[in-house]
Protein backbone atom coordinates (compact mmCIF):
# COMPACT_ATOMS: atom_id res chain seq x y z
CA UNK A 1 0.00 0.00 0.00
CA UNK A 2 0.93 3.60 -0.74
CA UNK A 3 1.02 5.85 1.76
CA UNK A 4 2.43 8.45 0.03
CA UNK A 5 0.03 9.31 -1.97
CA UNK A 6 -2.31 10.15 1.23
CA UNK A 7 0.09 12.65 2.54
CA UNK A 8 0.41 14.15 -1.03
CA UNK A 9 -3.66 14.14 -1.54
CA UNK A 10 -3.40 15.83 1.39
CA UNK A 11 -0.94 18.42 0.89
CA UNK A 12 -2.94 19.48 -2.13
CA UNK A 13 -6.17 19.91 0.06
CA UNK A 14 -3.81 21.91 2.92
CA UNK A 15 -2.52 24.21 -0.61
CA UNK A 16 -5.93 24.47 -2.12
CA UNK A 17 -7.69 25.68 0.83
CA UNK A 18 -5.26 28.28 1.51
CA UNK A 19 -5.24 29.34 -2.38
CA UNK A 20 -9.49 29.28 -2.12
CA UNK A 21 -8.91 32.08 1.04
CA UNK A 22 -6.38 34.03 -0.73
CA UNK A 23 -8.35 34.11 -4.15
CA UNK A 24 -11.59 34.92 -2.08
CA UNK A 25 -9.86 37.91 -0.28
CA UNK A 26 -8.57 39.29 -3.65
CA UNK A 27 -12.40 39.25 -4.79
CA UNK A 28 -11.56 36.83 -7.42
CA UNK A 29 -14.49 34.20 -6.59
CA UNK A 30 -14.72 32.41 -9.94
CA UNK A 31 -11.05 32.35 -10.11
CA UNK A 32 -11.00 30.27 -6.51
CA UNK A 33 -13.14 28.57 -7.32
CA UNK A 34 -11.67 27.09 -10.70
CA UNK A 35 -8.14 26.66 -8.69
CA UNK A 36 -10.52 24.36 -6.26
CA UNK A 37 -11.71 22.68 -9.53
CA UNK A 38 -8.80 22.07 -10.89
CA UNK A 39 -6.86 20.52 -7.64
CA UNK A 40 -10.16 18.42 -7.42
CA UNK A 41 -9.47 17.04 -11.21
CA UNK A 42 -5.67 16.63 -10.34
CA UNK A 43 -6.21 14.55 -7.25
CA UNK A 44 -9.18 12.55 -9.68
CA UNK A 45 -5.90 11.79 -11.73
CA UNK A 46 -3.83 10.59 -9.07
CA UNK A 47 -6.78 8.34 -7.45
CA UNK A 48 -8.48 6.82 -10.62
CA UNK A 49 -6.10 4.07 -10.91
CA UNK A 50 -6.31 3.05 -7.81
CA UNK A 51 -10.45 3.19 -7.94
CA UNK A 52 -10.40 1.12 -11.11
CA UNK A 53 -8.44 -0.90 -9.37
CA UNK A 54 -10.91 -1.78 -6.47
CA UNK A 55 -13.07 -1.89 -8.66
CA UNK A 56 -11.28 -5.13 -10.82
CA UNK A 57 -10.68 -6.45 -7.48
CA UNK A 58 -14.65 -6.44 -6.30
CA UNK A 59 -15.55 -8.13 -10.05
CA UNK A 60 -13.00 -10.95 -9.38
CA UNK A 61 -14.21 -11.21 -5.66
CA UNK A 62 -17.93 -11.86 -6.47
CA UNK A 63 -17.07 -13.20 -9.91
CA UNK A 64 -18.96 -10.83 -11.60
CA UNK A 65 -17.45 -11.88 -14.97
CA UNK B 1 18.31 10.87 -6.25
CA UNK B 2 16.53 12.49 -3.53
CA UNK B 3 18.96 15.78 -3.94
CA UNK B 4 18.38 16.03 -7.44
CA UNK B 5 14.34 16.22 -6.71
CA UNK B 6 15.11 18.59 -3.60
CA UNK B 7 17.40 21.05 -6.02
CA UNK B 8 14.71 20.66 -9.12
CA UNK B 9 11.80 21.66 -6.48
CA UNK B 10 13.88 24.78 -5.59
CA UNK B 11 13.86 25.77 -8.43
CA UNK B 12 10.52 26.00 -9.31
CA UNK B 13 9.79 27.14 -6.04
CA UNK B 14 11.99 29.97 -6.59
CA UNK B 15 11.19 30.66 -10.48
CA UNK B 16 7.19 30.90 -10.04
CA UNK B 17 8.02 33.02 -6.54
CA UNK B 18 10.29 35.23 -8.85
CA UNK B 19 7.68 35.54 -11.24
CA UNK B 20 4.94 36.74 -8.87
CA UNK B 21 7.24 39.12 -6.92
CA UNK B 22 7.75 40.89 -10.45
CA UNK B 23 4.13 40.74 -11.45
CA UNK B 24 3.23 42.25 -7.77
CA UNK B 25 6.13 44.61 -7.66
CA UNK B 26 4.14 46.63 -11.31
CA UNK B 27 1.55 47.91 -9.35
CA UNK B 28 3.74 49.47 -6.71
CA UNK B 29 6.28 50.65 -9.32
CA UNK B 30 2.74 52.51 -11.34
CA UNK B 31 1.60 54.34 -8.50
CA UNK B 32 5.10 55.42 -7.09
CA UNK B 33 6.00 56.57 -10.95
CA UNK B 34 2.83 58.41 -10.98
CA UNK B 35 3.59 60.22 -7.36
CA UNK B 36 7.14 61.05 -8.70
CA UNK B 37 5.27 62.35 -12.08
CA UNK B 38 3.04 64.31 -10.23
CA UNK B 39 5.92 66.17 -8.54
CA UNK B 40 7.84 66.62 -12.01
CA UNK B 41 4.71 68.31 -13.83
CA UNK B 42 4.64 70.15 -10.93
CA UNK B 43 7.73 71.45 -10.70
CA UNK B 44 7.40 72.33 -14.46
CA UNK B 45 4.37 74.15 -14.08
CA UNK B 46 6.15 76.37 -12.03
CA UNK B 47 8.61 77.12 -13.90
CA UNK B 48 6.53 77.89 -16.86
CA UNK B 49 3.80 79.69 -14.99
CA UNK B 50 5.66 81.87 -12.41
CA UNK B 51 9.11 81.23 -14.00
CA UNK B 52 8.67 82.20 -17.58
CA UNK B 53 11.86 80.36 -18.92
CA UNK B 54 12.37 78.61 -22.03
CA UNK B 55 10.89 74.88 -22.34
CA UNK B 56 14.60 73.15 -22.75
CA UNK B 57 15.62 74.98 -19.90
CA UNK B 58 12.56 74.04 -17.79
CA UNK B 59 13.09 70.62 -18.77
CA UNK B 60 16.28 70.26 -17.73
CA UNK B 61 15.91 72.09 -14.40
CA UNK B 62 12.77 69.31 -13.62
CA UNK B 63 15.48 66.39 -14.90
CA UNK B 64 18.23 68.19 -12.01
CA UNK B 65 15.36 68.64 -9.09
CA UNK B 66 13.20 65.84 -9.69
CA UNK B 67 13.52 62.04 -8.74
CA UNK B 68 15.75 60.59 -11.58
CA UNK B 69 13.41 57.69 -11.64
CA UNK B 70 10.80 59.41 -13.82
CA UNK B 71 12.25 63.00 -14.54
CA UNK B 72 14.87 61.39 -17.18
CA UNK B 73 12.05 61.67 -19.58
CA UNK B 74 11.94 65.25 -18.98
CA UNK B 75 15.79 65.42 -20.20
CA UNK B 76 14.86 63.05 -23.01
CA UNK B 77 12.29 65.17 -24.24
CA UNK B 78 14.71 67.98 -24.10
CA UNK B 79 17.49 66.40 -25.64
CA UNK B 80 14.76 65.71 -28.47
CA UNK B 81 13.74 68.95 -29.10
CA UNK B 82 17.17 69.99 -29.43
CA UNK B 83 18.01 67.71 -32.27
CA UNK B 84 15.34 67.04 -34.15
CA UNK B 85 13.45 70.50 -34.24
CA UNK B 86 10.08 68.94 -34.42
CA UNK B 87 7.40 71.54 -35.14
CA UNK B 88 5.63 70.07 -31.63
CA UNK B 89 6.35 69.21 -28.32
CA UNK B 90 3.85 66.30 -28.77
CA UNK B 91 5.91 64.43 -31.26
CA UNK B 92 8.69 64.27 -28.20
CA UNK B 93 6.47 62.83 -26.23
CA UNK B 94 4.98 60.51 -28.64
CA UNK B 95 8.38 59.02 -29.06
CA UNK B 96 8.99 58.18 -25.41
CA UNK B 97 5.64 56.12 -24.79
CA UNK B 98 7.47 52.73 -25.38
CA UNK B 99 9.70 53.55 -22.07
CA UNK B 100 6.41 55.21 -20.55
CA UNK B 101 5.11 51.78 -20.99
CA UNK B 102 7.71 48.89 -20.61
CA UNK B 103 10.34 51.11 -17.79
CA UNK B 104 7.85 52.81 -15.64
CA UNK B 105 4.87 50.46 -15.67
CA UNK B 106 2.04 53.32 -16.99
CA UNK B 107 -1.11 51.74 -18.21
CA UNK B 108 -2.49 53.31 -21.46
CA UNK B 109 -4.81 56.16 -19.46
CA UNK B 110 -2.06 57.36 -17.93
CA UNK B 111 0.54 57.20 -20.84
CA UNK B 112 -2.52 59.08 -22.45
CA UNK B 113 -2.62 61.87 -20.06
CA UNK B 114 1.09 62.05 -20.01
CA UNK B 115 0.83 63.01 -23.99
CA UNK B 116 -2.09 65.49 -23.33
CA UNK B 117 0.79 67.07 -21.50
CA UNK B 118 2.92 67.44 -24.19
CA UNK B 119 -0.65 68.58 -26.85
CA UNK B 120 -0.29 71.71 -24.52
CA UNK B 121 2.96 72.83 -23.29
CA UNK B 122 4.31 75.22 -25.94
CA UNK B 123 0.91 75.58 -27.63
CA UNK B 124 -0.75 79.00 -26.21
CA UNK B 125 -0.30 81.82 -23.18
CA UNK B 126 0.74 81.29 -19.78
CA UNK B 127 -2.49 81.44 -18.19
CA UNK B 128 -3.84 78.73 -20.95
CA UNK B 129 -0.77 76.61 -19.90
CA UNK B 130 -1.61 76.93 -16.05
CA UNK B 131 -5.44 75.80 -16.36
CA UNK B 132 -4.22 72.71 -18.65
CA UNK B 133 -1.66 72.23 -16.16
CA UNK B 134 -4.33 72.07 -13.27
CA UNK B 135 -6.41 69.79 -15.24
CA UNK B 136 -4.14 67.15 -16.07
CA UNK B 137 -2.36 67.19 -12.25
CA UNK B 138 -6.21 66.82 -11.20
CA UNK B 139 -6.32 63.81 -13.60
CA UNK B 140 -3.02 62.31 -12.72
CA UNK B 141 -4.51 62.42 -8.80
CA UNK B 142 -7.22 60.72 -9.76
CA UNK B 143 -5.11 57.60 -11.41
CA UNK B 144 -3.02 58.00 -8.32
CA UNK B 145 -6.05 56.68 -6.22
CA UNK B 146 -7.18 53.95 -8.74
CA UNK B 147 -3.39 53.02 -8.78
CA UNK B 148 -3.18 52.60 -5.33
CA UNK B 149 -6.62 50.96 -4.62
CA UNK B 150 -5.19 48.32 -7.48
CA UNK B 151 -1.70 47.80 -5.65
CA UNK B 152 -3.85 47.67 -2.31
CA UNK B 153 -5.80 44.78 -3.79
CA UNK B 154 -3.56 42.47 -6.24
CA UNK B 155 0.11 42.70 -4.97
CA UNK B 156 -0.18 40.97 -2.04
CA UNK B 157 -2.26 38.23 -3.70
CA UNK B 158 0.12 37.72 -6.62
CA UNK B 159 3.37 37.76 -4.49
CA UNK B 160 1.66 35.03 -2.42
CA UNK B 161 0.28 33.37 -5.42
CA UNK B 162 3.72 32.81 -6.99
CA UNK B 163 4.96 31.09 -3.60
CA UNK B 164 1.72 28.70 -3.36
CA UNK B 165 1.38 27.78 -7.34
CA UNK B 166 4.81 26.46 -7.13
CA UNK B 167 4.26 24.72 -4.23
CA UNK B 168 1.26 22.96 -5.67
CA UNK B 169 3.70 22.55 -9.11
CA UNK B 170 6.20 20.84 -6.04
CA UNK B 171 3.60 18.63 -4.63
CA UNK B 172 2.08 17.59 -7.74
CA UNK B 173 5.17 16.47 -9.10
CA UNK B 174 7.07 14.76 -6.26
Amino acid sequence: MNVDLIFKIASIGILLSILHTLLDNAGKEEFAFITTLVGVVIVFGAVIGLISKLFDSIKTLFQLY
Amino acid sequence: MIIMKFLGGLLVLISTSLIGFFYGNQYSNRLNNLVYMEQCIKMLETEIVYGAVPLPEAMLNVYKKGNKKVSFLFKEIRDHIIENKVEEVYYSFYDLRHILKNDLNFKQQDIEIILSLGRVLGTSNREDQGKNFQLILNQIIILEKEAKLERDKNEKMFKSLGVLVGLAIVIILI
